[in-house]
């Protein structure tokens, strides 16, 4: 079955079903690309961890005959796709695989499995009236999230639940209890508090500005409607459980609320400038680093160097000092969005146990170690 | 070179809160015309003005809605109002003056067919035709009889500059002219310029090629076998002046 369509609808197409860092070994169906035809549409499907997308093309079919389909190495369908520049493209879906006629060349692609045995899942439809209840999508929100907050999230199954981003209502929490860091923003659109996946957020980044989003029961439904292609994609993300644990935003909020006149007023700049001259002129395999906060000065300081910092606003609390790991302190500050940041101490039970940064769009909470 | 002082008094466009209230009570409405114009739904037939580019007949074949337009261009639509009235002014000036040699473009047809079937709307001295076959519908000038032979009429205004410095027909009109002659079965084509400041007028002789008339109807048929294959036609050239305020602007950077 030959079918004939607009390279550029279908470069576009694959690019928004195939997202590459969402294909992994660990979840086998996530490497394929079902292409089916019927009549003069061409639908591609693939599933990632939680996900099911569709795209679907317009365009000319040589013959009318049944609905075909065949499974393909999504990644590798992507690659040839976006090599090919003439306007059209032609492709024969054959026992064996696809060939792919751009002007007067030719490219074969096996099959991965043979589409009897398996058929990818197809999202959810939604009603007009449950459309109603769509949201814009704020892609700038979810770009935010992977750009400023993710790196915080948890890497190891300890307490998956911090391997999640806990979003409702506006706020973002991604941290990881482990390593006492978690960052906050306000750029959340779920109203329902729910856990998102690496996944989700790389799906949700991959999207056109004009997405919408429809929740239907626990999951939701992505859906860009244009005039080359129709794209629909449904997520489900986690929801905090007896079985999927329970991340703690109260109480994380709750320790992020800072008194911020305890905060002293600095230069990122500065602080990563001297984190990076410590790790340049460190001896040791894991250096560390002491942080102290005084009346007017941030110092940090190791065996070899001893950085003063001034701050632009006086510190009027007791001076303390808390002891960091400097790369990871750096990836912290780095993460900001300012580069005037505030600095206030976390305290428990009158002792200074972390720091809180504030910017204007992120709070960071971050526990220290002591002193020996 | 020399810097000039502004004078506050020549920017300002109101000077008192009734006057504020006269320009934005027309200003307004215009806008909301414009908008409302832009919003109605485009008839899904090829348009002599834009034959040039087979895409965007593409787009009009589909019936594909133009790009949402967030700053409706007054400008553009004021040009295209003196335009329409100059048209007006020039044919019945023709008409009184030509009498009998002013053709009735329907009783033309009819008396000459032209292999199609056509529906026809008078609009002032203008004949709006309507051919669902190819599908077209397009708005003809006039025709005029002089030294006995039949031209097609076809007026264009333009700013004195540019009317000043034409010494043939513009290459893009006559491509929208080459439609109405191979339509209308009229290869002689008078076309006439007029400048939109002061009203002068300049006029051109020319004849339509077979050839060009059989590339006019070569595209219809591409055009028509475009859509049903779902296939886009290529588009023009990155930059060509169509596409500047092309209304599928945005949605032929899909395709």
């Amino acid at each position: 079955m030959k079918f004939t369509v607009s390279t550029k609808p279908l470069k576009t197409a694959t690019d928004l079903v195939v997202i590459d860092s969402n294909v992994s070994k660990f979840y086998h169906r996530s490497i394929l690309l079902q292409i089916t035809v019927d009549g003069n549409t061409m639908t591609l499907n693939t599933e990632g961890t939680a996900i099911f997308s569709q795209v679907k093309l317009i365009g000319s079919a040589e013959t009318k005959s049944d609905k075909v389909s065949v499974l393909l190495d999504n990644v590798l369908f992507k690659k040839l796709i976006s090599t090919i520049n003439t306007p059209q493209v032609t492709i024969d879906l054959t026992d064996n695989g696809i060939v792919v006629t751009a002007g007067k060349s030719t490219y074969s692609l096996p099959k991965m499995m043979d589409s009897t045995e398996v058929s990818l899942n197809s999202p959810a439809t939604f009603t007009d009236k449950q459309f109603e209840s769509a949201l814009d999508m704020d892609k700038s929100s979810w770009k935010f999230i992977k750009e400023h907050q993710i790196y915080a999230k948890s890497q190891t199954t300890e307490n998956p639940v911090y391997t999640y981003v806990w979003t409702g209502d506006s706020d973002v929490i991604v941290g990881d209890m482990e390593k006492s860091l978690f960052t906050h923003s306000n750029v959340g659109q779920f109203d329902k508090p729910c856990l998102l996946s690496d996944n989700i957020i790389n799906l949700l980044t991959s999207m056109p500005d004009d997405a919408k989003i429809v929740p239907i029961g626990d999951s939701y439904i992505i859906t860009v409607k244009s005039d080359s292609y129709e794209y629909t994609a449904q997520f489900t993300p986690k929801y905090e459980s007896e079985q999927n644990g329970d991340y703690n935003a109260p109480i994380i909020l709750d320790m992020m609320n800072v008194d911020e006149s305890t905060g002293v007023i600095v230069n990122s700049d500065e602080i990563i400038n001297a984190l990076n001259q410590v790790m340049l002129l460190s001896d040791v395999k894991k250096p560390v680093v002491n942080f102290s906060v005084s009346k007017d000065a941030i110092t940090i300081k190791d065996s070899r160097v001893n950085c003063v910092i001034p701050t632009e606003n006086g510190y009027t609390g007791n001076p303390y000092s808390l002891i960091f790991e400097p790369a990871r302190l750096k990836t912290v500050i780095s993460s900001c969005t300012d580069s005037v940041i505030k600095i206030c101490p976390t305290c428990m039970e009158d002792e200074v146990v972390g720091i809180i940064i504030i910017d204007k769009s992120l709070t960071i909470a971050y526990g220290g170690g002591e002193l020996e | 070179m020399a810097f000039r002082q502004v004078n506050f008094e020549h920017l300002a466009k109101f000077n008192s809160d009734a006057a504020f209230k006269l320009i934005s009570a027309y200003e307004g409405q215009i806008i909301s015309d414009i908008r409302s114009e832009c919003a109605k739904p485009k008839s899904r037939t090829f348009a002599p003005s834009c034959m040039r580019c087979d895409r965007k007949s593409w787009f009009r074949l589909r019936g594909v809605q133009p790009d949402i337009i967030s700053d409706p261009d007054p400008v553009l639509d004021h040009t295209a109002y003196i335009g329409t009235a100059l048209h007006e002014r020039i044919q019945s000036a023709l008409e009184k003056s030509l009498g009998e040699d002013w053709i009735d473009v329907e009783q033309y047809i009819k008396e000459h067919p032209i292999g199609y079937n056509c529906e026809f709307t008078k609009n002032g001295h203008e004949t709006l035709i309507y051919i669902p076959e190819i599908p077209i519908k397009f708005a003809c000038d006039g025709i005029v009889r002089i030294n006995g032979k039949y031209y097609l009429l076809e007026i264009k205004s333009s700013e004195y500059d540019s009317w000043n410095a034409l010494t043939e027909p513009k290459a893009h009109h006559m491509d929208q002219v080459k439609t109405y002659s191979t339509i209308l079965g009229l290869p002689d084509v008078l076309m006439l310029y007029i400048d939109r400041q002061y009203g002068y007028v300049k006029t051109y002789e020319k004849s339509i090629l077979t050839l060009d008339i059989m590339n006019t109807k070569d595209r219809f048929v591409y055009v028509k076998g475009m859509v049903e294959k779902n296939l886009a036609p290529d588009r023009l050239p990155q930059n060509d002046y169509m596409c500047t305020n092309c209304e599928y602007k945005l949605k032929c950077r899909e395709w």
